[in-house]
């Protein structure tokens, strides 16, 4: 899905600079990009409820000591931190392209907003919870 | 080769409706282009493009950098020409600019060598030449519409990203 979203961009990018319009495309690029933030969304809530579980499991205490982070919990919060920023630039580059091609490209900012916000947290969490 | 440079730059400047008053820079650009001059073109433009304030008008700007982006497809440095007609891309306000420059970067990046070829089957289509690049603008859409079809329904009916 991820790397089919430039291509289908593309396609729309050719139709207009050909013919002057997308009404062949556009069907299948918005329900594309309907499903991409669907699915975007779904993984961002996941992300989101595996970084509290993560988050609190690092603060608890066990025996007088705080816990911290598991060598694989830390392994796993950097491949967190890559996969959201993918999805996050992902979702910029869609909504400028989306802009470019005639589109509101607002759909896309939440998922900005929010995948921008979860890379920090799960960063946070790497520094901190130690 | 001058009479194909002239058509070239009126192709150029129609594509996106964005004919309108040359700034000095533009026109010694162009002249330079036009009698086949692309390293001394890409001089000038650098010039022009380095000596931009923030008053500059972005049209110019535009136009600087798509004649930068042609000069640099005569020279074969075509990944800082793909560059360059993105960079237009980003500069233009006008929404016909900038789709024109975009399907110029994304044809460009394509085509190895300013060839395009859409079957290994297939001639290569050269992409310098504008008159043929609208072939390659053609042949390029049937290629990726035809390969996406079905990646599409694919994702689609996937569950995940």
């Amino acid at each position: 899905m991820i790397d089919l979203l430039p291509s289908m961009l593309d396609l729309a990018n050719l139709d207009l600079a050909i013919d002057g319009s997308i009404t062949t495309t556009k069907d299948d690029l918005l329900k594309l990009g309907a499903r991409a933030r669907e699915l975007m969304n779904t993984e961002l809530r996941r992300v989101s409820i595996r970084l509290a579980v993560t988050e609190n499991a690092a603060n608890s205490w066990d025996a007088g000591y705080r816990r911290g982070l598991l060598p694989a919990e830390r392994d796993d919060l950097r491949d967190t931190v890559a996969y959201l920023q993918r999805i996050e630039t992902t979702a910029r580059s869609a909504r400028r392209r989306a802009i470019e091609l005639g589109f509101d490209g607002k759909a896309w900012e939440p998922i900005i907003a929010d995948a921008g916000d979860l890379a920090e947290r799960a960063r946070a969490i790497l520094a901190f919870a130690l | 080769m001058k009479k194909f440079t002239v058509a070239m730059l009126v192709v150029l400047l129609f594509a996106g409706g964005i004919v309108r008053a040359e700034s000095p820079a533009v026109q010694e650009a162009k002249q330079l282009m036009v009698a086949g001059q692309y390293p001394e073109a890409l001089k000038s433009i650098a010039a022009s493009l380095n000596g931009a304030t923030k008053e500059t008008d972005p049209g110019e700007r535009y136009q600087l950098l798509m004649l930068k982006a042609e000069s640099l497809l005569h020279t074969g440095s075509f990944d800082l020409a793909a560059a360059a007609f993105d960079s237009a891309a980003y500069t233009a306000t006008d929404h016909q600019a900038i789709i024109v420059a975009r399907a110029d970067a994304v044809l460009v990046r394509a085509s190895p060598q300013g060839k395009y070829r859409a079957d290994a089957a297939e001639e290569p289509i050269d992409i310098v030449n504008p008159e043929s690049r609208k072939k390659a603008f053609v042949a390029m859409r049937e290629k990726v519409a035809k390969s996406i079809k079905p990646q599409l329904d694919k994702a689609l009916a996937s569950p995940t990203l």
